[in-house]
């Protein structure tokens, strides 16, 4: 099918249409479609290179058969992006669409969103209000959020704000077990200031906002049960350079309370929070 | 003549001490010895690589401890590995925890030269994918686990350097459905890259020192 349409191509002068980074041979297809030459391509050129009439009448209509729904599939095919071989080969591959972005999120934030540790730590998803995820994607895409090197870019850009909505409602209903793997030792500590906060440092109770559960509320408040701890130690000690970049954030305040909080705090809040459920 | 003779035999000292010292790893370890019975075969007498076989000098210690057991427990299955390193006289059936470690240690002690054969013209197209993804593909940047000079952490190899032809190769294969180590990201990655944006990418990583 491929050397037949190779031969056509050489034959006359098709077009060579650039698809991406792919070239897709469109002799057929590049021609107005509703024109003769769509529907009896050789008549216009009899005489050409065939034989008689007659037997270039069929032959043609032979190949014409053939090549057009070739040429179709052809089209289809490299417009999805994938390589010249038409099979769509590999396992873990996800179609198109939300399912597809999905998978493309899991890649980096884990299966089953549960996080991942990388060169960079890459946050729990599950179980995150689906509001607050849109939110910090639509900052991700007006640059409001500038840390995450491999989310500065066209990541993001890559979803559209329907898809963002339904990727976020996704790994909202996602359950895994937090990830854990943080120093044991720290976790009571981090419990008492997580419950009680540290009055003489002005620093109020996480659960206040968060909840006891640390499950968050809605869009201003994210749920922190089950945070990676790297993550969350990186999020309150850079908190002044990364975040709350922009005013009017709920997240804004914050600033001062991670600007109050010495960095062994941080680390036992974080290591409290990466084994809650 | 005495002050020549002399002279000459000052610089023989010289030379040859210079010799042993420039020598670079001169200090023979268990992993060295191991390996240069065993691996350099293949895999370069200095563990640059060596047609196909990768580069394991300057390779992460975890990575190359996690693939040793890993070829052990047959998990990697590509054609290559099942030929050389799973057979009953592969290095990997023999190998003790102890030697495991050694290995390691010797081979990420060792300095990785830069392969530099892939292609120049593809190298800043492969940066952009190495960098940004294909999010129009669903491919994830590579920075987020193998870092941005491509010099991987803890159990994520280095992939800086690697020769061009190994790369595409091992991208290829997980795209045919050959499985790695890691069962995850890995082969989900590269079954969604086509061959372009693969060569691009190998090219870019065999020029990163």
């Amino acid at each position: 099918m491929d050397s037949l349409l190779a031969e056509r191509a050489s034959h006359e002068t098709g077009c060579v249409q650039e698809v991406g980074q792919r070239k897709s041979v469109v002799s057929e297809l590049c021609r107005p479609l509703g024109s003769e030459t769509m529907i009896r391509p050789r008549l216009q050129t009899d005489g050409m290179t065939l034989d008689s009439g007659r037997k270039s009448r069929t032959r043609v209509h032979a190949i014409w058969q053939m090549a057009l729904p070739a040429a179709v599939l052809a089209i289809a095919f490299s417009t999805l992006g994938r390589a010249t071989d038409a099979t769509i080969s590999g396992y873990h591959f996800a179609a198109y669409g939300v399912a597809g972005k999905i998978n493309y999120c899991t890649d980096c934030h884990g299966s089953s969103g549960r996080g991942y540790v990388g060169y960079f730590t890459m946050p729990r998803l599950a179980g995150q209000s689906p509001e607050y995820l849109v939110k910090q994607l639509q900052a991700f895409v007006e640059r409001r959020r500038g840390n995450a090197l491999p989310m500065r870019m066209a990541t993001v850009h890559g979803l559209s704000p329907a898809t963002r909505s339904a990727v976020a409602e996704h790994f909202s209903h996602l359950d895994p077990s937090p990830f854990g793997r943080a120093p044991r030792q720290l976790v009571a500590t981090g419990k008492r200031i997580y419950d009680d906060g540290i009055p003489e440092a002005n620093i109020p109770a996480c659960a206040a906002c968060h909840g006891p559960d640390a499950r968050g509320d809605g869009a201003g408040i994210p749920r922190l049960a089950g945070q990676l701890y790297g993550y969350t130690l990186k999020t309150l000690e850079n908190w002044d350079r990364e975040r709350s970049q922009s005013s009017g954030d709920p997240g804004n305040i914050m600033k001062t309370i991670a600007h109050n909080m010495t960095r062994s705090q941080n680390a036992a809040v974080a290591a409290y929070l990466s084994y809650k459920r | 003549m005495k002050r020549i003779r002399s002279s000459l035999a000052i610089l023989a000292v010289v030379f040859t001490s210079v010799a042993a010292l420039a020598g670079g790893s001169e200090i023979s370890t268990p992993g060295k010895r191991f390996a240069d019975n065993n691996c350099n075969w293949c895999h370069g007498s200095s563990g640059q690589g060596y047609t196909i076989a990768p580069r394991l000098a300057g390779q992460r210690r975890q990575y190359i401890e996690n693939q040793l057991r890993d070829f052990f427990k047959h998990a990697r299955d590509n054609p290559f590995s099942q030929q050389y390193m799973w057979g009953v006289r592969g290095a990997p059936m023999v190998l003790s925890p102890e030697t495991v470690q050694d290995l390691a240690h010797y081979f990420s002690s060792l300095y990785p030269e830069a392969a530099c054969d892939g292609d120049k013209r593809l190298a800043a197209q492969g940066q952009i994918i190495y960098q940004d993804g294909i999010p129009r593909s669903n491919i994830p940047s590579c920075v987020a686990c193998h870092g941005p000079n491509a010099e991987g952490v803890r159990a994520f190899p280095r992939l800086g350097g690697l020769s061009y032809y190994y790369l595409k190769r091992k991208l290829r294969e997980w795209g045919e459905g050959y499985h790695a180590a890691a069962v995850r990201p890995m082969p989900g990655v590269a079954s969604k890259m086509s061959d372009e944006e693969i060569e691009a990418v190998a090219s870019y990583l065999s020029f990163i020192p």
